[in-house]
């Protein structure tokens, strides 16, 4: 693609003397929030039901079991193009693959269209599972080197603030989709069809934006004023480990756990929110509180991506995520006791905290990255240790749905089947502590030496070069 | 290498309209988050 088209090339986005740095951030935002729709797919899923029967759901309509798997499709490609697309990215540079993931996230609604149009729920699969998916994986890692490079000093809120983006894409999609199908209904239409086009179009659009105005620092830049510190901490390196290196460290599994147990334990308990609210405080939480404690748990996530990554900046990694498994095993252990002292506004303070440190966790991971392994390969690697959100998000729920049905079976009040929940869950964080606290820097044998660092940064020039 | 220090000029207009181009809508789709979030304390 670089040879074909010169304007994508590394080398036409490198940052001319006087560009404001923070004209990056939003670059960045532009893609995370309309990848971010992802989270808010389930809004279609009701309508999706009604396609043929329009007001309620006729024979041949599609049940939720096959509908659910659009959405599952989606989050598996994302950690696959995610893990796999990393390197590519690296070398072509964020400008083309913000444009990739524009194409893919965009085009994918499209096909979806056509699949809802024609009533054939392959093309769903593969539209918005697929295509969608990949475009979703893309465009989460592309920005985020480029963030890291431009804000050497605040690694964390720069990409915290990127990644924060992706948490409240779901705010503006959910409301935008309701809103569209709404003006496209008819009595012969759900609208979805016509609202997958239109927000298609719209994510394409605004990613391509994102696309046009991100730019890398030259050579050698740094922030006005900055020096690098004099004595970095033990775990800041200014070394490169190649992102296949990278796979033979300890550090790199060691981290994938962390990431790994802090989502399952988080994903875990997101998904059974709402139903434990309800049955914990049966007949003081209804159905419609239990939704607005669902939304204030998406604040909290988004919040916390930024907040607590923006703290990192300040209390380290390592000791970000000490306090995300110490505290988070005081949280999960305290919240059953919540329903049982009748405490609504103890038991809503637990989750949110610990929905804001599951947020944290995805936001710090690539300034952790970026300070154990250097900055070449960062987004590369990033990409290789989402493949744990990937597993989490099928650990996840499987571990909490077959504990709750375990219980339940063996004659467990419903409100007391999440307490052995929640502190498994707990359990689960004891062990992510003990995978962070293992966490040392790399041995420098793993280190890129600096002829090589210098010759692949020309490699990818040249690539870029060449297109010229 | 050289440090390379950007003047920080002629960016002023373009990044008060491109955060707001991003702010915006975030901003609408928190606070559409935050008023149904509300009926928790109803």
């Amino acid at each position: 693609m670089t040879g074909t088209f010169g304007f994508f090339s590394r080398e036409r986005i490198i940052a001319a003397p006087g560009f404001n740095r923070w004209l990056v951030p939003p670059a960045a935002l532009a893609v995370h929030l309309c990848i971010g729709q992802a989270y808010a797919f389930s809004v279609f899923n009701a309508p999706l039901t009604r396609v043929i029967g329009i007001s309620q759901s006729a024979p041949d309509d599609w049940k939720l079991t096959t509908l659910g798997w659009i959405f599952s499709i989606a989050i598996v490609f994302l950690g696959l193009s995610a893990a796999f697309a990393g390197r590519w990215i690296e070398k072509v540079g964020p400008r083309v693959a913000m444009f990739t993931a524009a194409c893919c996230f965009g085009g994918g609604f499209l096909v979806s269209a056509l699949g809802v149009w024609a009533h054939q729920i392959w093309l769903l699969y593969l539209g918005y599972g697929v295509i969608g998916g990949c475009g979703l994986g893309i465009g989460y890692v592309s920005p985020v080197s480029t963030l890291i490079k431009w804000f050497p000093d605040r690694r964390g809120m720069s990409t915290g603030m990127a990644i924060m983006g992706f948490g409240g894409g779901a705010m503006i999609g959910a409301p935008l989709s309701v809103f569209l199908m709404h003006a496209f209904q008819s009595a012969t239409s759900v609208g979805v069809a016509k609202t997958f086009v239109v927000m298609g179009i719209i994510y394409f659009i605004s990613m391509c934006i994102g696309a046009l105005a991100v730019r890398l620092p030259a050579a050698g830049w740094k922030p006005a004023g900055w020096v690098a510190p004099a004595t970095p901490k033990k775990l800041v390196t200014s070394n490169h480990v190649h992102i296949d290196q990278a796979l033979r460290t300890p550090q790199f599994w060691l981290m994938w756990w962390v990431l790994c147990l802090n989502v399952t334990a988080g994903i875990g308990v997101i998904g059974q929110a709402s139903v434990m609210i309800q049955e914990s405080f049966s007949g003081r939480v209804t159905a419609a509180a239990a939704a607005g404690f669902v939304g204030l748990m998406s604040l909290f996530n988004m919040g916390g991506r930024f907040v607590w990554a923006s703290a990192s900046d300040y209390l380290g990694r390592k000791t970000t995520y000490y306090v995300f498994f110490a505290l988070g095993i005081f949280l999960y252990a305290m919240v059953p006791g919540t329903g049982h002292m009748g405490s609504v506004a103890l038991f809503v303070l637990c989750y949110l905290l610990i929905i804001s440190m599951y947020g944290g966790g995805f936001a710090t991971i690539p300034a952790y990255i970026a300070d154990v392994f250097g900055t070449r390969f960062v987004g590369g690697i990033h990409g290789r240790i989402l493949t744990a959100w990937s597993a989490a998000g099928v650990f996840g729920p499987v571990l909490v749905n077959y504990l709750r049905q375990y219980q339940i079976d063996h004659g467990v009040a419903k409100a007391d089947s999440y307490t052995v929940t929640m502190y498994i869950m707990a359990a689960l964080l004891v062990v992510g502590f003990l995978c962070n606290l293992f966490i040392r820097p790399v041995h420098e044998k793993h280190h890129m030496p600096q002829d090589e660092v210098t010759e692949t940064d020309a490699i990818a020039l040249a690539g870029s070069a060449a297109a010229d | 290498m050289a440090e390379i220090v950007p003047r920080q000029h002629g960016n002023g207009w373009l990044l008060i309209v491109f955060w707001l181009y991003v702010g915006i809508p975030l901003a609408w789709g928190v606070l559409s988050t935050l008023g149904k979030s509300m009926a928790l304390f109803r």
